[in-house]
């Protein structure tokens, strides 16, 4: 046994090398006492067969939350049916305040979506496998989030039978849509983003489609989800196309979605109000949608680990690595509200002083302004600490606090920057009416409802990536230091040089 | 490897993705070229195995996602500097920087269908019957099973001497399949 080198002698008790099993899984606790994350296997390698099963949930609680959001979905179609007949006026929003809830719901879903794509696409560029377990799972919320955020923008045109002048089609009038205003950009945008999800989706599904033919009990299972299957055999050609054809969609759903959210930005930053025009505008909504849609992802993984019983392939680790991930792009908002309040000081500009100086400290909706910037800010700092990373009370308090901060963001943005524009005898306070507040709750409804038949008929954990991860765990693991089950069969210790090989999974603290 | 994929022949049922891996190795050192394999996950070093050339899909989505940006640009810029000019802020007719955006969008959405269609085009999907479907039990494949297959056009192909490669490698089984 060589001496450890000084780095690594206090993760030894009493600095000593330690042998065995016992002692190393000792050694493995940090300064809170419990294990280091990365010491824990990423996922259970022999995990039980229901976790790589078709779901197929038969539960009462399934059907009692089904119905509720079914009833809660039904009264938002109702209201927007309602906002169709009687006219976009049965809404608050006014002159100056043109632009209120439904936008801002509108931004706040998008940014859920990005997670999901940011989840499935950046990170399998990116090498990650942890996203093996959950991709499916966000993938799945942004493409419910979208459903619901494109309503919005539709439902806004105010004569919405007149939607498809949005596209580009050879009329007599010799009209075309006007491409140089942002708004044609966002359809373009929503539009590819919605399909790309779709597509990346749908082409991800494939191989566990078979598996649930395969699977399925009954006829009319294994009709419909072979259908769905297209006739994938799994065979050594079919995979290698797979692959390609998904590392293509990854690469191509990355700056898409990167794009999506900067559009969405455009359509105020090319605007010449106070509060709008800036040019940090893109990156500052990229980032503020991917904490959200993060917090977003925390939100429904808890619940559906638990129901779904998955602690064995959406571990400790993934539950780390989102918190983690929430506070880097919580982070990287601080940055971006620190960069727009000074650079509106700094441009000396009366007005811009006005909006971000006075009005949102101190005007009508500051308590908005105060709410989110306190939830942004403060509340993923707790992810500091590893112990919180963990906590399963501390991951939901603190993404519903930023979920609901970053409505109160885009509310900020959108309508308080509105409500005190250049002009002060044509300010207006908004105030939302109760359509407002059906439509914006009642979307919840829509989306949980999509949410709970995706969990019912739809793979929820990509079994194929799953499979693989663990094969890989097996082949490469018992060295690479991803399993400590594994190094303490063989009795192997930190003292051990590091073994070679591809390490995916972050390397044993003993080793790095 | 000339043949495309597999239609009938023999295979056989192994139980991890390393068994499979060494029979195909074996049965390649014997002779056999027209060998197809079905497999729940992707298993990392079967293509060099199987001597499979990488997939060409990459190409067609690098393709048609630049005509897809193209014939955006053309459309935004036919309606707004050809068929209808119209002065929107001072923007000139071609306005470049405000073409982008969509421009970008048409690229992703081109090549997003692209990769899904080469995909199903490469494949020959859908497929929904296949002879290996009429194999009792062959469902394992899509979840914890491996599968080899000799295919009956390898021109080394012997129905006995194959069956009998495929059974020293010690399979669950050795199943016919298709209409040999």
């Amino acid at each position: 046994m060589t001496t450890l080198p000084l780095g690594q002698q206090t993760l030894g008790q009493s600095g000593t090398a330690v042998r065995s099993g016992a002692a190393h899984v000792s050694s493995a606790r940090d300064h809170d006492g419990l294990a280091t994350v990365l010491e824990l296997p990423l996922i259970e390698p022999d995990f039980s067969d229901h976790v790589v099963s078709p779901p197929w949930v038969q539960s009462r609680n399934w059907w009692i939350l089904l119905v509720v959001s079914g009833a809660v979905a039904l009264v938002f179609l109702s209201l927007v049916g309602y906002s169709v007949v009687a006219g976009i006026g049965v809404w608050g929003s006014q002159i100056p305040v043109a632009w209120a809830f439904p936008i801002v719901s509108f931004v706040w879903w998008i940014g859920i979506g990005h997670a999901g794509t940011f989840i499935s696409a950046f990170l399998i560029l990116l090498n990650q496998r942890w996203r093996g377990s959950i991709n499916r799972l966000a993938e799945a919320m942004t493409l419910f989030a979208l459903v619901n955020a494109g309503i919005f923008p539709l439902l806004h045109l105010g004569r919405q039978w007149y939607a498809f002048w949005l596209i580009p089609y050879p009329a007599t009038t010799d009209v075309w849509p006007q491409f140089k205003s942002t708004l044609p950009w966002d359809v373009a945008a929503i539009s590819t983003y919605f399909t790309i999800s779709v597509l990346f989706w749908y082409l991800g599904l494939i191989p566990d489609l078979a598996t649930a033919r395969d699977r399925s009990p009954g006829l009319l299972r294994r009709r419909v989800y072979g259908l769905f299957a297209l006739g994938w055999r799994g065979t050594a050609r079919q995979w290698r196309h797979h692959r390609a054809a998904y590392i293509m969609l990854a690469g191509l759903a990355t700056p898409l979605v990167i794009s999506v959210h900067s559009t969405v930005s455009l359509d105020f930053a090319i605007a010449q109000l106070p509060g709008w025009h800036s040019t940090i505008f893109p990156p500052y909504f990229v980032v503020g949608a991917i904490y959200s849609g993060l917090a977003m992802v925390i939100v429904l993984t808890l619940p559906v680990r638990r129901w779904l019983r998955l602690e064995q392939v959406i571990t400790d680790r993934h539950l780390d690595g989102l918190a983690k991930l929430m506070l880097v792009t919580g982070l990287m908002l601080l940055y971006s509200y620190a960069i727009e309040q000074f650079i509106a000081w700094y441009s000396a500009d009366q007005f811009e002083r006005y909006q971000y100086l006075t009005a949102r400290l101190s005007g009508p909706y500051a308590p908005v302004f105060w709410a989110m910037t306190i939830g942004n800010l403060l509340s993923p700092q707790l992810f500091w600490s590893a112990r919180m990373r963990r906590s399963k009370p501390a991951l939901i308090i603190v993404s519903l606090i930023v979920l609901v901060s970053m409505w109160a963001e885009r509310f900020v943005i959108i309508v308080a920057s509105l409500n005190r524009g250049f002009l002060p005898s044509s300010w207006k306070l908004f105030i939302p009416t109760w359509v407002d507040w059906g439509i914006l709750g009642g979307s919840f409804g829509l989306f949980l409802f999509l949410f709970l038949l995706f969990l019912r008929f739809v793979p929820t954990v990509a079994m194929s990536e799953v499979r693989r991860l663990a094969y890989d765990m097996e082949t490469e693991g018992d060295a690479a230091g991803s399993s400590a089950r594994a190094r303490t069969a063989t009795g192997a210790s930190h003292a051990l040089p590091a073994p070679a090989g591809p390490d995916a999974y972050g390397p044993a603290r003993g080793e790095a | 490897m000339t043949r495309d994929e597999f239609r009938g022949g023999v295979i056989a049922e192994f139980d991890s993705a390393d068994e499979l891996l060494g029979a195909v190795h074996q049965l390649r050192a014997q002779g056999y070229s027209a060998l197809d394999t079905s497999a729940p996950f992707d298993v990392p070093g079967l293509d060099e195995a199987l001597d499979l050339k990488p997939s060409r899909i990459p190409w067609a989505v690098f393709a048609v996602a630049l005509l897809g940006a193209l014939f955006s640009y053309w459309v935004e810029w036919y309606t707004s500097a050809v068929s209808y000019p119209l002065n929107a802020g001072g923007r000139p007719p071609n306005a470049v920087p405000a073409f982008i955006m969509i421009t970008f969008e048409g690229l992703v959405l081109a090549g997003g269908f692209a990769a899904l269609f080469g995909f199903m085009w490469a494949n020959r999907l859908p497929r929904l019957w296949h002879p290996l479907f009429e194999v009792d039990g062959f469902g394992s494949a899509s979840s914890d099973r491996f599968w080899v297959g000799i295919d009956a056009r390898d021109p080394q192909f012997q129905p006995g001497d194959s069956t009998e490669a495929l059974r020293a490698l010690g399979p669950r089984r050795v199943v016919w399949v298709g209409e040999g």
